[in-house]
Order: C-alpha cells, then structure tokens, then sequence
C-alpha cells in the first residue's frame, strides 16, 4: 500500500455488500439476522455495520414445541437470542419443577456459558411454541476475537454490560431480602415476648 | 427427541458414516484431502493473518498457498539431489557395515560360548540380516510407487488446500445446521477443540522433529562423519514415534559410524551429540510445545500409535496421537454426562 491510499480510502467490499443488502427494493434472507440483532437492547451500542458483520458469527437454530433447548446441569457455551415464539425456564429440586420466568420475542438467555470456563445451566430451557433462535458460540467468539479484534471486544463490553446489570438486580433482591429477612426475626421476636406475656 | 430432531440425528449419522466408510473405500481421494484437511488447521492462523489487512478470504487463501509452495519446493529441489546421492553411496558402505556386524556377532557368539558354553547359531543374524537386506530391497523397489503417489499429492493437494482454506467455514456451517439440537453445544464445542488439538498437536510434532533433525545433522556434520544429511533426517522423521522413535534414529547411525570409524572419537563425539539432541528435546521442546497440548498415559501413546500405523500407515503415526487425545476428550465429557452428579 502506498501513502497515496490509506487504509480508509480502499473499497471495503464488505461495505458495499452491507450497502446493497439494506437497498429498500430488496428483501433477502441476509439482512435479516442483522435486522434482529438491532432490536435486541444489549446490542444497542453497536452500529449497523458492525451488525452486520456480527451476524455471520450468529447461528440460527428452529425448535418445535416441547423441546428441550438446554437442561439444568448441561455444560453450556451459547448465547441465545430468541427471534420468534417463547420460552419456558425452569428449575427442578428434588424431582419437582418449578417455573421461573417465561421469555419472549427479543429476549436473551445463556450469556453465563459465554464467559464462563466450564459453566453448567442453571435452568432448563423449553420451546412452549415453535421457536427460532439465534446462538452464538464460544467457539464462534474465540473465532471473532482472532478475526475482528474491535467487534469482539466490542460485543464483549455489551455481554459484560448484561452480566453486569443482572449483578446489580442480584445484588438488589439480596438486600430487599435481607430486609425482609431482619423484619421477620424482629417480628418473631416480638410473637416470642406476647406469647411469653400470655403465658 | 422430536421427530425432526430425530430426523437431523439420523441424517447427520448417516453423513458421519459415509464420510467414513469412502475414506476408507478411497484412499487415494482421501490422504491429499486428509492432508489438506491438517494443513488447514495449521495454517488458518496465518490465513487470518492476512485477512486481517483486509485482504479478502480468496486472495489470502492464495496468497498462503503460494507461501507454502515456494517455501517447500526450493528446499525440496535443493536437498533432493543431496540425498539421491547420499542414497547411492550407501549402497556402497552397506557391504561394508554387513562384515561389521558379522565380526561383531562371532565376538559376541565366542563370548558367549566361552562364558555359558552355550554356541549360539549364527543363523540368528543371518536370518535378521536377510530380514532388512528383504525389506530395504523391497522398499527400494517400491520407491517408484511412492514417488508416483508423492507427485500426484504434490499436484493435488496445493490445488485442495486453496478451496479448503476458502471454504472450510461455509462447509462446517453448512454441517452445523445438519446437527441435532439436542446434542448441539456439545458437538459443536467437541468439534472445535478437536480441530485445534490435531492442529497444535501437528505444527508442535513439525516444529520438534526439525529442531531435532537439524540439531543431529549439524552436528554429525561438524564431527565429519558421512550421511549427516540421511541420519539427520532419519533422527527426524522416527521423532514423530514417541518413546522408541529416538532411538530407532540412533541405531543405524551408531552402527554405521562403529563400522567405518570404529569405536573412536567420531563414535563418542555422535554418542554425545545424540544424548545432548534428545535431551534438549525432552527437557526443553517437548514440554514447552507439544506436552501442553496432550496429556496422554504413556502406554496409551504407545497403543495409539501402534493402531494408527496399523491402520493408515505413517499418516496413522502421525494422527493417532491427537486423535487418541480427541477420543479421550469425547470419552471424558461422556463419563462426565452420566456419572456427574446434576446438582
């Protein structure tokens, strides 16, 4: 390269496919994936582009109903975003389950097992209705961040970010519990002293 | 299991047998894409490397392909000759290192008899020596074979490994979707390390067989003694057999140097250089490049390779030991799923 052209003056053709692929007049299967990827909110920091070159990294997985998408105590390395239909999560203690949460359209789960060396599922995911997803993949990360350095990092901060978030909500119920906990055993100390008193 | 779950399990076995059953039908077909298939995995890194300066996927596959071509041939071209003339003139020492051994066999036989009173036959070392001199001529004989295969996968492979190293993501992205969601993660993620294992594994073997053979050929060159070049490379292709291989390299050099030197300086000045190659191996290459990447039970290295040369020859040999390692890793995570407590 000489120092007439910089590295910014090149034809990206990468660009011009991403170009051509948000052409109005055109709707192919490519754009779609990117087109989820920007509604999803952890994402938001990321800018078109970078979306779209994301999104080779992306896998798209379709589930029917009833089916399992990952069992608790699975070894677990993917980041699932949910394109279409629901999600049931759920824990099992002593051979009962309970439900946890239901997750819709645009929401996300697993992010644990991307970052996590080794990480078991904490819940068991199951297709209430026919469902499309769209995974990424530890492997597909070490990939990204061997290929494009700056995605990678960027995609990184914005799975930190919702670790990060679900840390505050984590640290918030222990201290709502807590509270509660402390008014329960003043409450029960109080029962003790009237029952005392009736005594 | 649904039914289209069963479905893509049933599909994706039924593509895992076949690939496996025409690997073997087609052996031909099979080693150059065998090969490009490890050549792949060695030099994605380097691929990725000049994708990095925006060169696209197609032209840097080239580009690795050229770099590979004109790093491998010039050498070839050069040492070839070498060694066609160094292979000619051993057949004139071999006479020689045949009356070597037969003198020593008498002194042994005398010694023997003199201390147990035992005479030992003096068919054994015939009947061994008729053994190699067998399979050396066959050997020879087949060199022409070998020579034939080497040019077509010469021909071939650079052609395979342009279009594996373009499209190896298309193809495994294209076999990720034929996977079953129920075993996916973990396919997936066994398939990865299983890849980077065989890749390490290999680029790690290619780097230590070389430290080793150009130790060894350095060496006998600088002591003076002929078919530096031949024992140099030898030391370096029995390397890649863990264990005997180092000494498999040493044996027919320490008798040959025996019988033209005698049991002199040159053969001490060798016993040293071979003691100090094979101790920078094992003490400084060994555990800094290849011992990270397999940890292996001893004699299951040994079996390993014992059934991959069974099996494919010395691409076997060379495979075996990332593949015992991969097999083991599948194994693992199988005890693991049904032992493990869930909780």
């Amino acid at each position: 390269m000489t120092e007439k052209y910089s590295k910014e003056d090149r034809i990206d053709i990468n660009l011009i496919k991403f170009l051509w692929s948000i052409n109005p007049l055109i709707k192919s299967n490519k754009v779609t994936i990117p087109y989820l990827l920007r509604d999803t909110v952890i994402l938001r920091s990321l800018g078109e582009f970078e979306l779209f070159q994301l999104a080779k990294y992306f896998h798209r997985r379709t589930y029917e109903k009833g089916e399992v998408i990952f069992k608790e105590g699975d070894f677990g390395i993917g980041f699932y975003i949910i394109v279409s239909g629901r999600v049931e999560l759920s824990t099992e203690r002593n051979g009962k389950k309970f439900h946890v949460t239901n997750l819709d359209r645009k929401d996300y789960m697993g992010e644990i097992g991307l970052l996590e060396d080794g990480h078991k599922r904490s819940v068991t995911a199951t297709a209430v209705e026919p469902l499309e997803l769209l995974g990424i993949f530890k492997p597909d990360v070490q990939l990204m961040i061997s290929e494009r350095p700056a995605l990678s990092s960027k995609f990184l901060q914005a799975m930190s970010e919702l670790v990060v978030k679900k840390l505050h909500i984590l640290a918030r119920e222990i201290r709502k519990l807590k509270v509660e906990n402390s008014h329960l055993k003043d409450e029960v100390v109080n029962l003790k002293e009237e029952i005392a008193k009736n005594d | 299991m649904t039914s289209n779950d069963r479905l893509r399990a049933i599909i994706f076995g039924l593509f895992v047998i076949s690939s496996m059953i025409l690997f073997f039908v087609f052996p031909r077909v099979a080693t150059p894409l065998l090969v490009c298939y490890v050549l792949t995995l060695i030099l994605n890194p380097l691929l990725l490397f000049f994708e990095r300066f925006g060169i696209n996927r197609t032209a840097s596959s080239a580009l690795v392909v050229i770099l590979l071509l004109f790093l491998t041939i010039y050498p070839i071209v050069k040492v070839t000759p070498l060694m066609v003339s160094e292979v000619n003139n051993l057949e004139v020492y071999i006479p020689k290192v045949e009356s070597f051994l037969k003198s020593l066999y008498s002194q042994l036989q005398a010694f023997v008899a003199e201390r147990t009173g035992y005479h030992l036959s003096s068919g054994y070392l015939l009947q061994s020596m008729n053994f190699i001199k067998d399979e050396f001529s066959a050997f020879v004989l087949l060199v022409p074979k070998y020579l034939g295969s080497a040019l077509e996968l010469i021909f071939i492979v650079p052609l395979f490994l342009f279009f594996t190293l373009k499209d190896m993501r298309n193809f495994r992205e294209r076999i990720t979707r034929l996977l079953p969601n129920k075993y996916f993660e973990k396919l997936y993620h066994l398939s990865f390390q299983f890849n980077r294992q065989i890749g390490d594994y290999i680029l790690a073997k290619v780097i230590e067989a070389s430290i080793l053979g150009i130790i060894i050929f350095t060496g006998l060159f600088f002591l003076d003694i002929r078919f530096s070049l031949l024992f140099g490379l030898l030391a370096a292709v029995t390397n890649i057999i863990p264990y005997l291989g180092p000494v498999f390299g040493a044996i027919p050099a320490f008798i040959f140097i025996a019988a033209e030197y005698g049991m002199g300086t040159h053969f001490g000045g060798a016993l040293i250089l071979y003691l100090v190659a094979n101790v920078i191996d094992i003490a400084i290459v060994f555990p800094l490049l290849v011992s990270k990447i397999v940890d292996l039970h001893p004699v299951l290295v040994v079996v390993s390779v014992i059934l991959g040369s069974q099996l494919l020859g010395i691409t076997g040999m060379i495979i075996s030991i990332p593949l015992a390692a991969a097999v083991k890793l599948l194994i693992n995570q199988m005890l693991k799923d049904v032992y493990e407590e869930r909780y």
